[in-house]
């Protein structure tokens, strides 16, 4: 990585670090959490756009890049979304999280390998780490959910949500489903051009169906069957942790996958 | 009874059980890959999947009919479902796929005996498309001479027999013949042999020896002698003599030749393009090398089908969340 890749890496890092502290502190207002998100986001942003305009194309290939990616994508909801920072204990934990985690990755710039020089590889990626992004905040609402019944185990009725919360609860939901099933459509039909067949029973494949399914029970349940908040709540947490396990964990996993782009070892630094 | 047990599989409820089965029993095959097995039996992979799909479908189509849409995405979104089933039934029975290698230089027919795997077992003269073509050109290119693919390209001219019409193939594209889709799927190198005995030649021509990349051994039996070879495509000379392959390219290439004759090592050592070996009352001569290309040949009706389906998926969650107003039934 170049200077300044480094250093605006290194500085969305600080500058999370400040926030977390300050939202720990209670010392954080809107304001200052809407500048320090807009902040890092610009930060983590300059570093994406260096490294694409050094290796000629976006993050998609290897840990490194997709923590870059998740990274921006988790900010740019953090700060469009969650503009008050209802969730900003979770999301800016994960955002320090993510770049530290991405430190002990392969940083060499290297350019795309043929299988992954598609534009629907691009929109695949884009639309993974959108809902990825989506989903985050929807697993933080529903483990606000989740606490705040904790906490209330003895009322009778729960703390009011906020509307955010019943958003992410619901639509914001039905959206991130929306985004995962455009992604998987992406990437089936680039898997018939690259495979000759839209499924291969690739890991990534069938790891997908299972999240896929999680979420699509957690809002059946909702839609149709009147499940109350906390119910689907958990439904949703155990879904994002699988979509965690399964897709962060697939380079652990001792079987075989197409979709692991770290060059060099499988496993980093067990 | 009858009706009861009818009632709850045609039921609301049924679905979101059915829906927690499927990923049960996802994680339960998730587990067994991470402990590394599989089932003792291929049937108990599928029966489970055949039968979870079967009351799937019976419990959508049942669901589809008697229940209330409110939402005409929601609607959609289900009958893209059976629209994709609908796709992946008619690609179990049409379905065609194949692997071929071609040599630069040489043609493709599309007969069965120059597949290396085809999917259509007895039924090839049926399923298999008539594709033929000739590879003039394979360019594949290399990113810091390691075996890292940044570009794989084979120029092709079709039908073989005419060579009208000129395309060009990649892992991810290809030329289309009718509803077949032909696209790269490998890359090999091998070396140009001519192995004669007492003036008769046994074999000419560029022998399918897997030795890419260079530093692989593949080998095979002539009569009572093993032949073994590694390719060297780029040589490096060291000091001492040791030849290393330094990248991917192909420069001068060199072959290193072990023989054996019953077990004992007649002949170890690397030769240059144009060499000859003697060994017994055999010659052989090593040419020079020749690239090819693995490449997949893929017809299938039923996937345009499965697209559709995607296409209405998209559609329904689009609707469901861009119009939840309209009504589809009161």
């Amino acid at each position: 990585m170049s200077f300044f890749e480094n250093l605006t890496y290194l500085a969305t890092l600080g500058s999370s670090v400040l926030l977390l502290m300050l939202v720990f502190a209670r010392r954080e207002s809107v304001l200052t959490y809407r500048v320090l998100t807009a902040t890092s986001l610009i930060l983590i942003s300059i570093s994406i756009g260096l490294r694409w305009l050094s290796v000629g194309h976006p993050p998609i290939l290897g840990t490194f890049e997709e923590v870059l990616a998740a990274t921006a994508s988790l900010l740019l909801f953090a700060f469009f979304l969650d503009k008050k920072g209802e969730f900003s204990r979770l999301s800016i934990s994960a955002v320090i999280l993510l770049l530290t985690y991405g430190l002990f990755f392969d940083q060499l710039k290297r350019p795309l390998v043929i299988s992954e020089l598609s534009l629907w590889v691009d929109f695949h990626v884009l639309f993974a780490w959108l809902c990825f992004g989506l989903y985050f905040f929807v697993f933080s609402a529903a483990v606000s959910t989740v606490l705040a019944k904790k906490a209330n185990a003895n009322q009778e009725t729960y703390p009011t949500t906020t509307s955010l919360t019943k958003w992410l609860l619901g639509k914001g939901l039905l959206y991130g489903f929306f985004l995962q099933t455009i992604f998987f459509v992406i990437g089936a039909y680039y898997s018939s051009k690259l495979h000759g067949a839209w499924w291969v029973w690739d890991s990534v494949e069938y790891l997908f169906v299972i999240s896929w399914l999680l979420y699509s029970v957690a809002i059946h349940g909702k839609l149709f069957f009147g499940w109350n908040e906390s119910r689907t709540s958990w439904w949703i947490i155990g879904a994002f942790f699988s979509l965690l396990i399964l897709y962060w964990g697939l380079i652990y996993f001792p079987w075989g996958t197409y979709h692991i782009f770290d060059m060099s070892i499988k496993v980093h630094f067990l | 009874m009858q009706n009861k047990v009818l009632g709850r599989i045609f039921s609301r409820a049924f679905s979101l059980t059915l829906l927690k089965i499927a990923v049960g029993y996802l994680f339960f095959l998730t587990f067994l890959r991470v402990i590394n097995t599989t089932p003792p039996a291929f049937y108990m992979l599928w029966l489970p999947v055949v039968i979870w799909t079967g009351f799937f479908f019976l419990n959508l189509c049942a669901s589809l009919l008697k229940d209330k849409y409110l939402f005409k995405g929601n609607l959609i979104f289900h009958l893209a479902l059976i629209i994709i089933g609908l796709g992946v039934l008619i690609s179990s029975f049409s379905r065609f796929s194949g692997e071929a290698v071609v040599v630069e230089g040489e043609s493709f027919f599309g007969e069965e005996s120059e597949y290396v795997t085809h999917s259509a077992g007895k039924k090839f003269s049926s399923l298999a498309p008539n594709v033929s073509f000739k590879v003039q050109k394979i360019t594949p290119t290399f990113w810091d001479e390691k075996l890292y693919f940044t570009g794989l390209e084979a120029e092709v001219a079709y039908p073989a027999v005419t060579l009208a019409k000129e395309g060009k193939l990649w892992l991810n594209d290809g030329v289309k013949f009718g509803q077949a889709r032909v696209k790269l799927n490998g890359y090999f190198v091998y070396p140009e042999l001519t192995i004669e005995q007492r003036g008769e030649t046994l074999i000419k021509g560029p022998l399918r020896l897997n030795l890419f990349p260079p530093g692989l051994e593949d080998n095979f039996n002539l009569g009572s002698y093993g032949l073994s070879f590694t390719l060297i495509t780029d040589p490096f000379y060291g000091e001492e003599g040791e030849v290393e392959n330094i990248s991917m390219n192909i420069t001068k290439p060199v072959l290193k030749v072990r023989i054996e004759w019953f077990g004992n090592i007649v002949y170890d050592r690397i030769i240059k393009v144009d060499e000859v070996i003697r060994f017994g009352d055999k010659t052989l001569v090593f040419t020079g090398v020749k690239k090819a290309v693995s490449v997949k040949i893929v017809r299938d009706p039923g996937e345009v089908v499965v697209f559709i389906g995607f296409i209405l998926l998209l559609i329904g969650l689009a609707l469901r969340l861009l119009m939840p107003s309209v009504r589809e039934r009161k």
